[in-house]
């Protein structure tokens, strides 16, 4: 290991400027508002906040994992698990979220919908929110103990101290900032380790002779599950991960919903999505490829080899810190350990400021106190964070005893996140949706997950009732729970609602596809509209589909 | 100073300033070969030029709004 004082002074002046950053912007703290929702942001910050909210250290390092497991399908996650939903959003969704003035995904339920649905989405998103801060933490503290041998305590409470600060002080406004300079970290951070990764390899060539063909095509061995390492057919694919749980996420999620939330105006929060579509593209170069070329360098025997477990399995997720710690020098180095704290920290954040909102708003405003000042409301969130925050270090310490807490989390947030998108859907396209429909089916949908994962095991798990059939990956089956719970929301909330009253139209201006004024891009011409901008990005992506089939 | 320091872009340009600096000096007094390249002074000098490009677009916003 060959951290030294630099990379620890990198690390120093990354941690100086987040606090500064908090401070600088804590005058501009007066409200509720101005802490939880500031609608003023540029869209160039709006659109890197965006991607930088989905690309916390888990998902890079997940990435980077998944590139030298699978290979280049997993680009499927962006260009296909992405792309198409985040260009959905900025067309078709956002003049719904925007247009509304609803300061939350919970709110705008509670205008389109009641109050129940409401108050299930918001409680079931900030304690997902919260939970996944503290699984954050969790992995922040566990890779720190590895890399820099720091304890777990000490890393926890540095990191999650430092962000209670800037959040504290800054709000969401902060920990957007702090998300835009982590992605400009995060590839200015990585983007040297592939090219002498490459350089290593024998370039592209190099690399593609030292993989099995099945790791360098994302299309062409998806027929069958059986013949690819991901476990999934094309349909299971398409429909699971492309349809179902990308448009539940980026549609849905007001992590990422509210980055576009906070855009200046409407033409910037739709655009926010869309431009944000554009890095996105390339990013599984920067965060797949490396995996790759472990896998490459490994099988060439060239020097490096990926890490293994204690048990002497490889242990795909400390991939990315050991290429970093294997190629580059004191100082590099200290860049490529900032950008993962960072994209830790700032996941961190994300989940905080966004568990501050639904919370203040969504809970706190609409069930607990309605009415009150709002200096009482800027109070409130700022206690909310430091709970928050608080939460997430405890659930941190829980996940060192019961190791299984954080697969059980990641499940449950399946189970409820998937069906989302069926209720958003029929609820902005469909004006006979009604409140009840839309209630029964997000819990008829999550029920239908839970006994779906109970009835079916992968990789020996689930069937806790029975195993009616074997999967042969665990990503296999959380694809098909989510089909199954999508397709039982939006069944049971058709019919529940053709049996109830709906809301008079007059009440659902606005909020609903056919009774909304359609927004008309003012002066603008049409090679900057969302609608063209967002075309050229599909063709883009199909291209790229095609390209690397 | 502050007001230009508001700008996001000048703190982003600042800190790739720094830490510019830092590595490029790294390269230079300490040159570390990985591949044949000099990854500290090229990845220095890449990041001077990303903060002055930063620095120079939130100089440019803070006079065309004052």
């Amino acid at each position: 290991m060959r951290i030294g004082f630099i990379d620890y002074s990198i690390l120093g002046i990354y941690f100086c400027f987040v606090l500064v950053i908090g401070f600088m912007l804590k005058k501009r703290v007066k409200s509720a508002e101005g802490f939880l929702h500031n609608r003023n942001l540029p869209l160039w910050i709006t659109s890197i906040a965006f991607i930088s909210a989905n690309l916390g250290a888990q998902e890079v390092l997940g990435m980077a994992a998944s590139g030298a497991k699978y290979g280049i399908m997993t680009a499927h996650f962006y260009w296909v698990g992405a792309i198409p939903a985040m260009v959905f959003l900025g067309i078709f969704m956002m003049p719904f979220y925007y247009g509304s003035r609803a300061r939350s995904v919970p709110e705008y339920l509670s205008l389109r919908f009641d109050e129940k649905t409401r108050a299930l989405n918001a409680i079931s998103f900030a304690v997902m929110t919260v939970f996944s801060s503290g699984i954050s933490l969790y992995g922040l503290a566990i890779l720190l103990q590895a890399l820099l041998g720091w304890s777990f305590s000490f890393s926890i409470a540095l990191a999650a101290g430092i962000v209670m600060v800037y959040t504290f002080t800054g709000g969401l406004t902060s920990a957007i900032y702090n998300e835009v300079l982590q992605f400009f970290l995060i590839v200015f951070g990585i983007v040297p380790l592939v090219f002498v990764g490459l350089q290593r390899i024998g370039g592209y060539a190099g690399l593609v002779a030292h993989l099995p063909p099945v790791m360098m095509h994302s299309w062409e061995h998806m027929g069958s599950a059986a013949d690819n390492p991901m476990g999934v057919n094309a349909t299971q694919l398409i429909l699971g991960l492309g349809f179902v749980l990308s448009f539940g996420y980026w549609c849905t999620d007001f992590l990422v919903v509210q980055r576009a939330m906070v855009a200046g105006s409407m033409n910037a929060a739709r655009k926010t999505p869309i431009v944000a579509a554009i890095p996105k593209m390339f990013l599984p170069f920067v965060v797949i490829l490396p995996g790759l070329i472990a896998l490459a360098l490994t099988n060439k025997g060239a020097g490096y080899h990926l890490p293994l477990k204690g048990d002497g399995r490889t242990d795909f997720d400390m991939t990315l810190p050991t290429m970093l710690v294997h190629f580059y020098p004191s100082g590099l180095l200290g860049v490529g350990l900032t950008a993962l704290m960072a994209s830790f920290m700032s996941g961190m954040a994300g989940n905080v400021t966004a568990f501050n909102s639904v919370w203040t708003y969504d809970i706190y405003q609409a069930y607990i106190r309605k009415n009150a000042p709002d200096a009482h409301y800027l109070t409130v969130a700022r206690v909310a964070n430091i709970c928050g925050i608080l939460i997430s270090i405890t659930t941190a310490y829980l996940a060192t005893h019961f190791n299984n807490i954080m697969d059980l989390l990641q499940l449950v947030f399946g189970f409820v996140n998937a069906p989302l998108f069926a209720t958003f859907l029929l609820g902005m396209f469909w004006k006979r949706t009604t409140g009840h429909g839309a209630f029964w089916g997000l819990l008829s949908g999550t029920i239908a997950a839970a006994i779906f994962h109970g009835s079916t095991v992968a990789e020996d798990k689930g069937g806790w009732i029975m195993n009616a059939f074997t999967f042969s990956s665990g990503m296999g089956q959380a694809l098909a729970i989510a089909i199954v719970a999508w397709s039982a929301c939006f069944v049971v909330s058709i019919l529940i609602s053709m049996l109830t009253v709906p809301k008079a139209e007059a009440e659902l201006k606005g909020l609903v596809y056919s009774l909304t004024e359609k927004y008309e891009e003012k002066g603008q011409a049409w090679y900057a509209t969302p609608v063209f901008l967002g075309v050229i990005i599909l063709v883009v992506t199909l291209t790229l589909n095609i390209l690397f089939r | 100073m502050q007001k230009l320091f508001e700008d996001l872009r000048a703190f982003i340009g600042a800190f790739f300033l720094i830490v510019g600096i830092i590595l490029t000096i790294t390269g230079i007094v300490h040159p570390e070969f990985v591949e044949g390249y000099n990854l500290n002074l090229i990845t220095g000098i890449c990041f001077l030029i990303f903060a002055s490009l930063a620095l120079m677009l939130a100089v440019y916003e803070k006079n065309k709004n004052s």
